[in-house]
């Protein structure tokens, strides 16, 4: 009995261990910290800031979710309702944002839209300006525009596919009864959609609060979340009691909000099973349908295609001389952004080539995949069998979703910041620092892929019924030729769809490293952030080509995913 | 049972959640022999070929094989052939490779895999599938798959458990005449589950009659059907209307009448009644009553259903709604 009870309790130790000394006990010191802080103690200014940055974080998310409501509410009408050439890619096209890392999405805008972006450029030269005649970056339309990028796909599947399984007896019932098609729509289609318009929006709301890159990036330093607050009073302000209130305020802002989702998410799920999609679908038929079809493809373009293509051709245009500012030489094909990555301009100590940055990034991301998949693996397998423990276990696995990437920067900060000082721990050398220690950043971001890791390798494991198994020990396979030829062909695919997941995560993280990585260890995203916010030409371009190069291996790594990927598994 | 037998299945016992399965099951099969397993659902029948492939340990007895204890074997060492019922063909693997798996961990050389794979292809009608994914093949065509993998290495003893069960009506007369061939044609003993009397009947040289954890009948079909052992085994297999009576000098007295059938008993016994579903329509006599209450054209025959549950198949048909007399051509006592 308690050797089997031991063997239970084995696969849980290194998993349970890791996320207890890097996700929990964080977690708590920020708790502790944030919960007695008082603001007698500090300057009253510091609770109006704390109004203020709420105030706008629920603001910019109101609008954001509006916005993002709209075109997404008319794409997947277009989605559900139309047939036409392509459109499984119009489709990926939509979901592509949703998976890119911020600061690429940051820097496709700037290319995009920047001063020194193809808009601009082309009225300056275009118009003979001397200076850019739209500003956009710094503008709360760049924070808008850029969560209506990243989240429409949302809306577009879940009201989508609600829309394409919407019976069309109702809305047929309804015009025979009188209704003009605007009043079917409003009295029949949205009662009817309105669930699943609720839960996709509930989502969109829940990340746009939560959303960090973007404000940073694009927001410039007037807009200021509570994510943004978080790092500024961590990093700027050095004041880690402030920095912890803002992470309980955004936890339990959080945890509400995936209360409502999850509970409601169960309430509509019961309500029936719809049809079967393609049965609403039709060709455009009279000139109105096509006029309509091809204006929603064509914002559909403009919105989703030009910021992802404007940033690798950003990246090999050049239209300025040298160093100089804005002497325009017009547009001419180059590399000189690529070459200039592997090249110390600055001779300076502190100052690391960027293609160091490169290079850290996956081996930071390498070592996520082969750490999230160690813990994964024993988790999955004894979760894909669960018992009464796995009952308990399954729901902490999943905390850590629920916590901010920035919170859990913080956290590391408040928990390893001189815990390993040399007072304590004697025969480390004096200047061993936890806190510079350069694999915290990957333990971070195992802790942010596990949750994932473990969906992905349990739902595989779950699809093997017992019966395999023993269909192949019948035809005379030995358990490790049952688990080689039957177990591990079927799990592989989501091995390495979860790795290329991990390795995604890992590559294009934003929140943690911005609060963690050290300056002589840049990550991609945060030297990418370092030159978007200095000033010149060739900072500029090297952005550009980081973004490029993040862009095309995590783009790589989506298709990885997505080939692989189970039916039905990733849904939100 | 004619012949040695090469299986010997003696007094398994079983319990599942608590509550007993099998009651000690013993059997026997011999060379070349089908035998089939018919009972309920629920009535242990996929256990006792569970415990026969080492998927299961019994709580006591044996399997033996050629006078040789199987318990200790475990399943991949047994060279038994399982059909499972939905088939379990594995999804990750075509045709092909399914049909190859047993082979392949036989270490068979590549080539011999191939003619055998093929042969078995052929055998089973299926030798234009052998590329395709098993995920598309219809629920007909994973049958055969499941059977061919099956096959494949040889097994030296075939069970299927309910292999029809998944299909329907149309589809499964169809497959078990096809399966009964293969069956045939391959020589190989077999060991068929299915909780359908029809099926059985036309596949099996044995019947094995499962109930309550026990076998109630075993023996040939023809057997089985003419002489089922109690009121259970003749219900189960629908072979008639069953009874009760008294037993009176004239007969046995009934709810439905006096029919007219010397028991060989003394008066005042009481006893079940087979009465089969042949009867002729008469006008006098002492005989069965009842009211019709519906009528079935047959083709050859009607068969009528009474309002007391009975139904009899009748050369002629009444009106529905009337009161009729019948002659039973065929009563037994169980």
């Amino acid at each position: 009995m308690i050797i089997k009870g031991l063997r239970r309790l084995l696969p849980w130790l290194a998993p349970v261990a890791f996320l207890g000394l890097f996700f929990f006990y964080p977690l708590l010191r920020i708790l502790s910290l944030g919960s007695n802080f008082s603001f007698t103690s500090s300057s009253p200014n510091i609770f109006f800031r704390i109004i203020n940055v709420v105030g706008f974080t629920f603001y910019q998310a109101f609008l954001s979710t509006g916005l993002t409501l709209l075109l997404g509410l008319l794409l997947a009408y277009l989605f559900s309702h139309f047939d036409f050439p392509l459109k499984r890619l119009f489709q990926a096209l939509t979901a592509i944002p949703f998976m890119l890392p911020t600061v690429v999405v940051a820097a496709g805008f700037t290319a995009l839209l920047g001063p020194r972006g193809w808009l601009n450029l082309g009225l300056m030269s275009l118009l003979n300006l001397e200076q850019p005649p739209i500003i956009f970056v710094g503008t709360l339309w760049a924070i808008l525009l850029a969560h209506v990028f990243y989240n429409s796909t949302i809306i577009i599947r879940i009201v989508g596919n609600a829309w394409a399984s919407l019976d069309t007896r109702f809305t047929d019932a309804a015009r025979s009864l009188g209704a003009s098609p605007f009043r079917t729509f409003l009295n029949v289609t949205l009662p009817l959609l309105r669930p699943s318009i609720f839960a996709a929006s509930l989502l969109v709301f829940l990340f746009d609060f939560t959303s960090y890159g973007v404000i940073l990036l694009l927001g410039g330093s007037k807009f200021v979340t509570l994510e943004v607050e978080i790092f500024i009073q961590t990093m700027h302000m050095l004041n880690l009691p402030v920095a912890s209130l803002l992470s309980v305020i955004q936890l339990l802002s959080t945890l509400i909000f995936s209360i409502i989702y999850s509970r409601y998410v169960l309430t509509v799920t019961n309500i029936g099973k719809p049809r079967v999609g393609w049965l609403n679908l039709r060709k455009p038929g009279n000139i109105k349908q096509r006029i309509l079809v091809i204006g929603l493809l064509l914002c559909l373009v403009i919105i989703f295609a030009l910021p992802i293509l404007a940033l690798p051709l950003r990246s090999i245009s050049r239209f300025e001389a040298g160093r100089a500012e804005f002497i325009r030489v017009g547009p001419a094909l180059t590399l000189d952004y690529y070459r200039e990555l592997f090249i110390n301009r600055q001779s300076s100590l502190f100052y690391v080539p960027p293609f160091l940055a490169a290079r850290n990034s996956l081996f930071y991301a390498a070592l996520t995949v082969f750490l999230s998949l160690l813990l994964g693996f024993p988790a999955a397998s004894a979760l894909a069998r669960p018992g009464r423990l796995e009952k308990w276990i399954d729901p902490l696995l999943m905390l850590p979703l629920g916590a901010s990437s920035v919170t859990l920067g913080l956290g590391y900060i408040l928990t390893f910041n001189g815990f390993l000082n040399p007072e304590r721990w004697q025969f480390l050398p004096s200047s061993f620092n936890l806190l510079t220690f350069p694999l915290l950043l990957p333990i971070a971001h195992t802790t942010i892929a596990l949750p994932f890791v473990i969906r992905s390798l349990q739902a595989a494991m779950i699809t093997i019924p017992n019966r395999y198994r023993e269909a192949a020990a019948v035809l005379g396979a030995s358990h490790w030729q049952t688990w080689k030829n039957i177990d591990w062909p079927i799990i592989s695919r989501a091995t390495i769809s979860a790795g290329a997941f991990a390795f995604t995560i890992s590559l294009g993280e934003f929140g943690a490293a911005s609060l963690l990585a050290r300056p002589d260890y840049p990550t991609l995203p945060t030297a990418i952030y370092r030159f978007l916010s200095q000033p010149g030409g060739m900072n500029y371009g090297q952005a550009m080509a980081m973004a490029t190069m993040l862009m095309f291996i995590c783009g790589v790594g989506i298709l990885i995913i997505e080939q692989l990927r189970l039916p039905g598994t990733g849904e939100f | 049972m004619e012949g040695n037998p090469i299986l010997e299945v003696n007094d398994l016992f079983k319990t599942y959640d608590g509550q007993p399965l099998l009651k000690g099951i013993s059997f026997s099969v011999a060379a070349g022999q089908t035998i089939c397993l018919l009972g309920s659902s629920g009535s242990g029948k996929s256990t006792i070929l569970r415990i026969i492939a080492g998927l299961e340990v019994p709580e006591s007895g044996d399997v033996v094989w050629h006078g040789r204890s199987l318990i200790d074997v475990p399943a991949h060492q047994r060279n038994f052939g399982l059909m499972f019922q939905d088939y379990a063909l594995f999804p990750h693997m075509d045709v092909f490779e399914n049909i190859a798996f047993g082979l392949r961990m036989q270490k068979w050389a590549a080539k011999e895999i191939r003619l055998r794979v093929d042969e078995v292809l052929g055998q089973t009608n299926l030798t234009s599938f052998a590329r395709r994914k098993v995920t598309e093949l219809s629920g007909g065509e994973q049958q055969r798959v499941a059977l061919a993998r099956a096959l494949a290495p040889r097994p030296g003893l075939l069970m299927l458990d309910e292999p029809l069960g998944a299909l329907d009506r149309a589809l499964r007369e169809n497959l078990i005449e096809e399966l009964r061939g293969i069956l045939h044609t391959s020589g190989v003993p077999a060991i068929y589950v299915t909780h359908d009397q029809q099926e059985a009947f036309t596949i099996a040289d044995t019947i094995i009659l499962l109930h309550d954890g026990c076998v109630i009948q075993a023996g040939s079909a023809p057997d089985v059907f003419a002489e089922p052992v109690d009121s259970w085994v003749a219900g189960f297999l629908g072979l008639g209307n069953l009874i009760e009576g008294l037993v009176t000098p004239l007969g046995v007295e009934t709810k439905s009448g006096l029919i007219p059938y010397q028991t060989g008993l003394p008066p005042g016994e009481r006893v079940t009644l087979l009465l089969r579903a042949q009867a002729e329509v008469v006008e006098t006599g002492e005989t069965l009553v009842g009211k019709v209450c519906d009528v079935v054209f047959r083709g050859q025959d009607f068969r009528i259903q009474l309002e007391n549950g009975m139904h009899y198949t009748v050369a002629k048909a009444p009106e529905v709604g009337k009161s009729i007399k019948l002659k039973v051509l065929n009563v037994e006592i169980l």
